[in-house]
């Protein structure tokens, strides 16, 4: 049998050194996860500033339904978390091989798509590509030699289950993702498996991530004009180019660059949009924006994009970006 | 944040696959450091170093470009008014180096006048070499710029980079700088680097009006 019910009560133990209020947040997000039928509504109000290390034993479960990974029935979870883990398992039996076996009419030099040998390089390729972004992607959270061999299974095995080839980005995504189970103090949640699934969801969501679109470039460039022309004409003066901002945080949704609890928590906020998300980058970007516009506005070309590349270095208060930033969607939804 | 007096604002272009070392070439030429915290360079980067050469001053304005070829839209914006390119391939990487005149050749259909280039074989540190120094210096000979083998790990020969290459950008400035006097009435557009070098009259400041 199956065990059908989920821990949710472990996550209000250890309060030590949680001040009340976060206290009462993960209280309250308890009490959501309580009821058999998750409240997501609910849920989104109470997260979408989204967690700091304090509240950050949220994050496993919060993102797994946002995300549509679990259900929003919670008796399936521990369900959900064993079938993929078989799933999981024969997907790398099925996709992960050795060299192939001898077999007639088939040679290492093959160029038949149906040559098990030519299969085989072009695996051999995808991996090795991936590799070369793996070893150098959150070294610090993600060095080890166990989880750097999860993150380039994960990637390999999402681009080759979508037939689609590897972007450099993903890498990023993937590795929040990693990170986001197997720094989970729930051990259950603690796979390789979820963080596969969650991450095969995410792409699924991004399609067209990966291409500069330059009608958004533009969107993007009017909205911060609407709120703050004075910083828009100096950029614009500076020749300041804002496809190097849309690839930086668009496309990348800020997973680089950035200390991993801050991109994390970002992503808190990004997945409680649902289906605003783009919206929510943009007036997040012009948060950024807004939050160093004291040392952007006398900036030139080079000491803005200094500024603008290394904000992991800046002096910048993230609850205050994330507030603002929800505050300028409101007002924008009302014009 | 002003860098103070310059001769010449340079903007110089890093070209090269992914993973061959573009990024810890240039962290180590402006920060003099080797990041063990790096990550793959998404889109374009972009740093500043004031190069002496003799008696001059070359504000370098310097953009590291993604390997990955998706994202070739998105750097080849960048070429435009590009003076110096350092082109990089991994001297452990067999196809890095294969893939050098490619890249050559793709930007020598955005940039129309004569640029300065160097060719850089990097990770000189590893023992498990894959291109031999001598296809290095044929294929630089090919296209006639400078060869050098580095390691940006170990910081070896990579001041040297960024000297050769600022010889010849000292060079090519004193004579286009020349060709604009003598030909006073033609238009500076007609030199693509002068949208660049034509600031050396006037010297930076960051902007304080604004």
């Amino acid at each position: 049998m199956l065990n059908q019910d989920f821990d949710i009560e472990s996550l209000s133990q250890n309060f030590a050194g949680i001040s009340n209020e976060n206290q009462q947040l993960i209280k309250d997000v308890q009490s959501i996860l309580r009821n058999e039928i998750v409240d997501e509504d609910g849920l989104i109000k109470l997260c979408q500033q989204g967690f700091t290390n304090q509240t950050n034993r949220l994050r496993g479960i919060v993102w797994r339904l946002l995300l549509g990974y679990f259900p929003l029935n919670k008796k399936y979870w521990s369900q959900v978390i064993m079938k993929n883990k078989d799933n999981y398992n024969n997907i790398k039996i099925e996709n992960i091989k050795k060299a192939p076996p001898q077999k007639k009419n088939d040679h290492p030099l093959s160029r038949n798509t149906d040559s098990d040998w030519n299969n085989h390089f072009q695996d051999q390729q995808l991996w090795s590509k991936i590799q070369k972004d793996v070893i150098r992607t959150r070294v610090k959270e993600l060095g080890r030699e166990e989880y750097r061999e999860m993150l380039n299974r994960i990637l390999f095995l999402c681009c080759k289950l979508n037939k689609m080839d590897y972007v450099q980005g993903m890498n990023e995504f993937a590795a929040l993702i990693l990170y986001m189970c197997m720094s989970d103090p729930n051990e259950k949640l603690q796979n390789e498996s979820d963080a596969f699934y969650c991450f095969m969801i995410l792409m699924t969501s991004l399609k067209n991530n990966f291409q500069l679109q330059k009608e958004k470039v533009r969107a993007f460039q009017d909205l911060l004009k609407k709120v703050d022309w004075k910083l828009h004409d100096h950029l614009v003066n500076q020749k300041m180019d804002f496809s190097i901002l849309y690839v930086k945080w668009f496309m990348i949704m800020f997973a680089q660059d950035f200390h991993i609890d801050d991109s994390l928590r970002i992503w808190d906020c990004l997945f409680c949009q649902k289906n605003n998300r783009e919206e929510f980058l943009f007036c997040l970007a012009i948060s950024f924006l807004i939050q160093l516009r004291e040392d952007l506005i006398v900036g030139d070309f080079g000491s803005i994009l200094l500024i603008l590349q290394n904000l992991e270095k800046q002096d910048i208060n993230l609850s205050e970006v994330i507030q603002r930033a929800q505050l300028l969607q409101k007002e924008q939804k009302k014009c | 944040m002003s860098l103070g007096y310059y001769d010449w604002l340079v903007k110089v272009i890093v070209l090269g696959d992914s993973g061959v070392g573009k990024t810890n070439i240039l962290t180590q030429f402006c920060d003099s450091k080797f990041s063990q915290n790096y990550t793959a360079t998404i889109g374009v980067d972009f740093k500043i170093k004031i190069l002496n050469i003799q008696d001059k001053k070359i504000k370098l304005q310097i953009w590291d470009t993604a390997g990955q070829e998706r994202f070739r839209n998105i750097t080849q914006t960048y070429y435009k008014g590009a003076f110096g390119i350092i082109f990089v391939y991994s001297l452990i990487d067999r196809n890095s180096f294969n893939n050098v005149e490619g890249w050559i050749k793709s930007i020598l259909e955005s940039t129309t006048d004569e640029v300065c280039s160097i060719l850089v074989g990097n990770k000189l540190d590893s023992q498990d070499r894959r291109v031999q120094t001598a296809e290095g210096e044929k294929l630089a000979q090919k296209y006639n710029m400078p060869f050098l083998e580095t390691s940006a790990l170990e910081n070896k020969n990579i001041q040297d980079i960024f000297d050769r290459l600022g010889q010849n950008l000292k060079i090519r400035l004193e004579n286009e700088g020349q060709k604009v006097s003598n030909n006073t009435q033609r238009q500076s557009g007609q030199f693509k680097l002068n949208q660049e070098a034509n600031q050396t009259e006037q010297p930076t400041s960051s902007c304080n009006s604004c």
